[in-house]
């Protein structure tokens, strides 16, 4: 709690501090700081338990997020599991919706998005490095807040805009474009109900929208930093084919 | 105490500067207008272009719908420009940088009903963002031209102010990709520039045609002095006025475009006396007619002066007109293109031809946009373009109610304001001709409808048989009655009486058989006004787009009938309120509005008999300011509601009908809101692009707005609630509830429909309850969520919140969570839905960290004439009948599946009798689970077991709103005695046969079987 009091008091010196405009380094230096972003690099495990409501239904899900690239996302569905896994290389899903549970591997195109979620840090930090340029394109008006807008571009070409509150520089808004097959593919990210825990400012409600219209959102009801995460996690999930319909006569 | 003071600081100084807090576009948060469309008739285009290189990217221009872009050739279009003026006149892709696209607002197709424009922009990623640069009185752009040697030379033919005089007009170049421009050729003040081309091979020579033309509100006149025609060979450094070997002047609007196929070939279209096609072949030295038959050329040269050069053949040109012709002879001799029948809208504004293949075009025509691909012999229509330019929109009671209203050009038509699936073109329906504006449905009896053509012409129709008899007031006293364009017809909203007006108002109780004339000429009857017969100056053009001194709008008093407001198009303002006995003009109260402006809209007020709004609408006279009055005392006195946030002319207003400070106010860009009586206007921007909304009306019932726009179809604002609550102590608050209308349970239904991607579809209103409430600022640090509970203060459910600043909406579909079933490689699509919490009062309470609001919200079964309640009551308790036997099912099967796996690990610990004895459980439970749950691997295994059988059951009862089969009802209770047998069985091993191993485990030292409780399990997520 205390913390967080010392947090929220930071916020309200910045509104003062910073009333001018500032540079794109200043707003990044900022948004370190405000957010824990180089305290990251003590971290080696994220585990993230919530739920997800997509068009009226709630699943809750668990994520799993290990150094140096591993991403897991479970989905229990009715006694089954629905699966994401990316090991930094490749990465497989499981659909049992599908009718089955054989891991289908992924395409280097869904792998991406992945990768985003793996890097702990987030693509915005030390993004020369990762062989992505970022631009200011400047201050606006997002809804009623004050936002700086940094546009991404990462070495795929794909373009990621970033809305950083102008006041506390916190993550409010980001809009992606990632090519698909060609093609274009838009998506806007809505964050909120920061909270604070263990140094890291981090948004527990992420709204995903198309057109302005809730597709899915996510829920964070707990985040725990290092907790013991097996690799085996990031692996190929086992699978056992049933037995050809012939034998299962028998 | 640092905090403390710092704290009390902030607080003291936001207190200060945000006591009152004013509303803005973001006040209105989440609140969105639905777009209805249609885009079955589409609406007027006025430019088209393409990426030559690639033409499946294309861009659309629309008269007052704003610019559309393909990239798949038409199968989707998404609107680029929505948050800028939406009526278009020019668009040009820098063929060099595909991504950059100059448009030049408002159409230089200038008839009596265009909207206007106002200046240049230019975007830089293909749509994405546009920059503004100027130019912004020019009003109408009709071409923009890109040098071909430096894409930051510029050239914009501005035709510049249609109703009034105005000096930004005539060419204009930059050199600077629109920093700045410079006016390179100007005639005078009635005169633009209407045709321009460039010579793509020497872009030094450069042709430019000059127009002369004004529209009063009572003509129009194409052709004067100023009409004339320019080259130049030096970059426009000096030009040349060419008349010789042209038609006597004067002349009208002058076209030009240069063969791309061959720069030497110069084609040059002048409207004279007798409208002449001509042919220069050496760069426009000289010129040779080639054509003057009127219609060849000669077609309505303010609305179709232009053709269009084919690239190959430099002897082909097109000539949009009310059809497509062609001539393959250099304008000796033209035929229409359509060769093979091909059909589409007719008034054609706008041609590209691709290049590289001249067999495919893009037409634009007033009813949207096809492609040919086969030179113009057969057509496909864009059905995904809702450009649809309504006048009018009426609404009726039906059960989903329907909406109905005319357009420009393309009739008037029907169509439901909610349809399975969505509502896509097929659901509209035409049943009128012409340009439609009013078309009603009578309020006694829906099998009769009422709808209109121009010139005041009513029909009243029967739906059913289709047959319509004409019921136009007629006299036959000499008089000659003055109808407008777009004559006003009305039911009378307390006597439910027709009113039509011509000069004179008409009213009749026998829906239209007979007509009483209940006024003297209410208008100025100005006889310099009333010259129709010879409007259209060079080319006479009497359509009656052009007939004044009529009346325009008409409103009865929903208090008295007596009381009827009457507004006319030359600028008087009249009331009765004895029924049309006696009748005062009371225009000259107004004051601040220049005389004679045109009135847009009368409305009598709901709440009290001497309250009346009017608007006004100048921009007929060139001027563009908006008027909105109101007066309480029968118009002795008229106050200004008009405030700086309003951009421009006004076309309607409506005030509420629950809350009279809450007023709704439709503009030429866009729709404005005002919860304080109209001190403070604020643009509606959810959803709703900056368009021209020319009408609107209230469904009572719903609860909805329903918006006519012209250009972009009809809006409909579902739910009222939270804009008649959002009071202005509300928006001062940092937080409060705004309440909803009750919630009606039931869906309806879904739809089979595999149609592809190339078809409008309207969304259907949310089939969710939404919970409205205010925010004064977004909601970043902290906890926010939704709490709801049931009428016994149970917590039934969470909801993340909105967190946005101004209203925000959160959905509640109402499902409890889907029944817990069997652990299945199977997947059941049934049992996803969750039962429906039954209807009542329920109360919400969102949280934000410490601080909470609450309120209630109701929610009712849908009104269903096949259901009573006592039947969806039975449906209820069967769904949660159904509902509890897949949990048991489910927990039963979590038994087996803990005891096969416990006892056979143990098994494997174990010896002797013990070892056998755990093998048995393990092999009997997991035989039996067999029985109840589908284990087989594959996407259709068509496997049934009772955990499928009692989920088809659920899914059965669950999709229909009222009473189960006796077959469902049976069946239930048939495989509830079948899962019976098993939970006996279960509870025999888990009460003897468990306990006596468990004793025997404890014995040999091992853990024993022991299984998760079910309150546990139901618990658990």
């Amino acid at each position: 709690m205390k913390r967080i009091t010392l947090f929220m008091l930071a916020a309200v010196f910045s509104l003062t501090a910073f009333a001018q405009d500032l540079t794109l380094d200043q707003i990044l230096k900022n948004y370190y700081e405000v957010n824990g972003i180089e305290k990251m690099k003590d971290i080696n495990t994220i585990t993230i338990k919530g739920k997800s409501v997509a068009m009226g239904q709630e699943f809750p899900f668990t994520m799993y997020k290990k150094r140096p690239a591993g991403f897991r996302l479970e989905v229990p569905i009715q006694g089954t599991t629905m699966l994401q896994i990316f090991n930094g290389e490749k990465g497989w899903m499981v659909m049992p919706w599908t009718g089955t549970t054989e891991p289908k591997e992924m395409t280097e195109e869904q792998l991406k998005g992945f990768k985003k979620e793996a890097d702990l840090e987030g693509p915005l930090y030390k993004y020369k490095e990762k062989g992505s340029t970022l631009e200011l394109v400047g201050k606006e008006d997002m809804e009623g807040s004050e936002v700086y807008n940094l546009k991404l571009t990462d070495k795929d070409g794909d373009v990621t805009n970033y809305y950083i509150d102008a006041d506390n520089f916190v993550i409010l808004k980001t809009k992606s474009k990632t090519t698909m097959r060609g093609q274009e593919i838009e998506s806007e990210t809505f964050f909120s109900d920061y909270q604070e825990q263990d140094g890291f400012v981090t948004a527990r409600s992420i709204e995903m929208k198309n057109n302005g219209q809730t597709g899915q959102s996510m829920q964070i009801t707990e985040i725990k930093y290092n907790e013991p995460v097996d690799d085996k996690l990031f692996q190929k999930p086992a699978y056992t084919a049933p037995k050809p319909a012939l034998e299962q006569k028998k | 105490m640092k905090r403390t003071t710092l704290f009390i600081w902030v607080a003291l100084w936001s207190m200060a500067g945000f006591a009152q807090t004013k509303i803005d576009k973001n006040t209105f948060g989440d609140l969105r207008a639905r777009s209805l469309g249609p885009a079955v008739m589409s609406g007027r285009v006025a430019a088209i272009d393409a990426v030559a290189n690639n033409p499946k990217t294309v861009y659309v221009g629309t008269a007052g719908g704003g610019v559309w872009k393909s990239e798949n050739e038409g199968t989707t279009f998404k609107p680029v420009f929505d948050k800028n003026i939406q009526a278009i006149g020019a668009i040009t892709i820098d063929q060099k940088h595909p991504d950059t696209v100059w448009v030049g607002t408002g159409e230089p197709w200038t008839r009596n009903s265009t909207s206007v424009g106002k200046g240049v922009y230019v975007t830089y990623d293909g749509g994405e963002n546009w920059k503004f640069k100027g130019l912004d009185s020019t009003e109408r752009i009709a071409r923009i031209v890109i040098d071909p040697r430096d894409s930051s030379i510029i050239y914009v033919a501005a035709l510049g102010s249609l109703w009034s005089k105005g000096k930004q007009r005539g060419l204009f170049k930059s050199s600077d990709g629109g920093n700045s421009w410079e006016k390179i050729l100007y005639v005078d003040e009635n005169t633009g520039c209407s045709g321009f081309a460039i010579n793509p091979a020497n872009p030094d020579i450069m042709y430019a045609g000059f127009w002369s033309f004004r529209r009063h509100p009572w003509d129009f006149v194409s052709g004067g002095k100023g009409s004339s025609f320019f080259t130049t060979t030096d970059g426009g450094k000096t030009w040349n006025k060419i008349e010789k070997g042209l038609p006597e002047k004067p002349w009208g609007r002058v076209f030009v475009d240069v063969s791309p196929a061959d720069p030497n070939v110069v084609y040059l279209l002048i409207e004279a006396k007798k409208t002449s096609f001509y042919k220069s072949q050496d760069m426009g030295k000289t010129w040779k007619l080639m054509n003057n038959n009127s219609g060849d050329v000669g077609e309505r040269p303010f609305y179709f002066g232009f053709f269009v050069p084919d690239p190959v053949d430099t002897n082909t040109i097109y000539k949009p007109g009310f059809a497509l012709q062609v001539s393959d002879n250099g304008g000796k001799s033209f035929m229409g293109a359509s060769v093979k029948g091909g059909a589409f809208h007719s008034d054609v504004h706008a041609l590209w031809i691709n290049p590289n293949d001249n067999k495919s075009m893009y037409l634009g025509t007033d009813g949207g946009v096809y492609l040919t691909k086969d030179r113009a012999a057969t057509w496909r229509f864009f059905r995904n373009l809702p450009v649809s330019q309504f006048y009018h929109v009426s609404v009726d009671n039906e059960k989903p109610y329907n909406v109905f209203g005319g357009l420009q050009d393309n009739g008037s038509w029907i169509g439901p304001s909610k349809s399975p699936g969505g509502i896509s073109n097929c659901d509209w329906d035409n049943i009128g001709y012409g340009d439609g504006f009013n078309a009603l449905r009578d309020p006694a009896d829906n099998n009769i409808m009422y709808w209109q053509y121009q010139g005041g012409n009513v029909k009243r129709m029967y739906l059913d048989t289709r047959e319509f008899k004409d019921i136009k007031p007629f006299t036959d006293d000499g008089t000659k009655l003055r109808f407008g364009w777009n004559t006003p017809l009305i039911f009378g909203a307390k006597s439910k009486a027709l009113y039509t007006g011509s000069q004179f108002l008409y009213k009749s109780t026998d829906r239209g058989d007979s007509w009483q004339k209940i006024s003297p000429d209410l208008t100025t009857n100005d006889p310099l006004k009333q010259q129709q017969e010879k409007t259209g100056g060079l080319t006479l053009d009497n359509s009656a787009a052009e007939n004044h001194c009529t009346i325009f709008t008409i409103s009865e008093s929903p208090l008295d009938e007596n009381i009827i407001w009457v507004g006319t198009d030359d600028g008087n303002v009249q009331v009765t309120t004895d029924g049309g006995k006696t009748w005062t003009n009371t225009i000259a109260n107004v004051t601040g509005v220049p005389s004679t402006t045109w009135v847009s809209h009368v409305e009598a007020s709901n709440y009290e008999k001497g309250t009346a709004y009017v608007t006004f609408d100048g921009h007929r006279y060139g001027d563009r300011k908006a008027y909105v009055y109101k007066t309480t005392d029968y118009g002795k006195t008229w106050q200004s509601l008009a405030d700086s946030h309003l951009e421009s002319y006004c076309h309607v207003i409506k005030e509420d009908l629950k809350n009279p400070e809450l007023l709704f106010l439709g503009t030429e860009t866009g729709l404005y809101l005002s919860i304080d009586g109209g001190n403070v206007w604020s643009r509606f921007t959810g959803n709703l692009p900056k368009v021209s909304v020319r009408d609107m009306v209230f469904q009572k019932r719903e609860n909805d707005l329903v918006l006519a726009t012209h250009g972009r179809g009809i809006y409909i604002i579902d739910d009222l609630t939270p804009l008649q609550n959002l009071t202005q102590n509300k928006v001062n608050s940092t937080m409060a509830w705004l309440g909803s209308r009750p919630y009606k349970l039931g869906n309806i239904g879904g739809s089979q429909e595999f149609d592809g991607n190339d078809a409008f579809r309207a969304s259907n209103p949310p089939n969710t309850l939404m919970i409205n409430y205010y925010l004064k600022k977004r909601h970043i640090f902290g906890k926010m969520h939704l709490e709801i509970f049931d009428h016994e203060g149970k917590l039934i459910k969470t909801l993340p919140g909105g967190k946005r600043k101004g209203i925000n909406r959160v959905g509640w579909n109402l499902s409890m969570k889907p029944p817990k079933v069997p652990a299945s490689v199977q997947i059941m699509g049934a049992v996803f839905q969750g039962p429906d919490y039954p209807p009542g009062e329920y109360l919400v309470k969102v949280i934000k960290n410490k601080d909470t609001i609450q309120g209630s919200v109701n929610v009712a079964y849908n009104d269903n004439p096949h259901h009573s309640i006592a039947d969806r009551n039975l449906r209820h308790e069967k769904v949660m009948q159904a509902y509890n036997m897949l949990q048991d099912l489910a927990y039963l099967d979590l038994q087996m599946r803990e005891i096969a796996k416990q006892s056979s690990n143990l098994a494997t610990k174990t010896k002797g009798s013990l070892h056998k004895k755990l093998l048995v459980l393990s092999d009997r439970v997991e035989k039996m689970r067999k029985e109840i749950v589908a284990t087989k691997e594959g996407r259709i295994t068509g496997e049934e077991r009772l955990r499928e059988k009692i989920g088809n059951l659920y899914g059965g009862i669950i999709s229909y709103l009222g009473k189960p089969t006796q077959t469902q009802i049976d069946g239930l209770n048939k495989l509830q005695k079948e899962m019976d047998k098993y939970i006996d069985v279960m509870h025999d091993i888990t009460e003897n046969d468990i306990p006596t191993l468990n004793k025997k485990l404890v014995k040999a030292g091992l853990v024993t079987i022991s299984i998760t409780d079910k309150d546990t399990f139901l618990k658990k997520e």
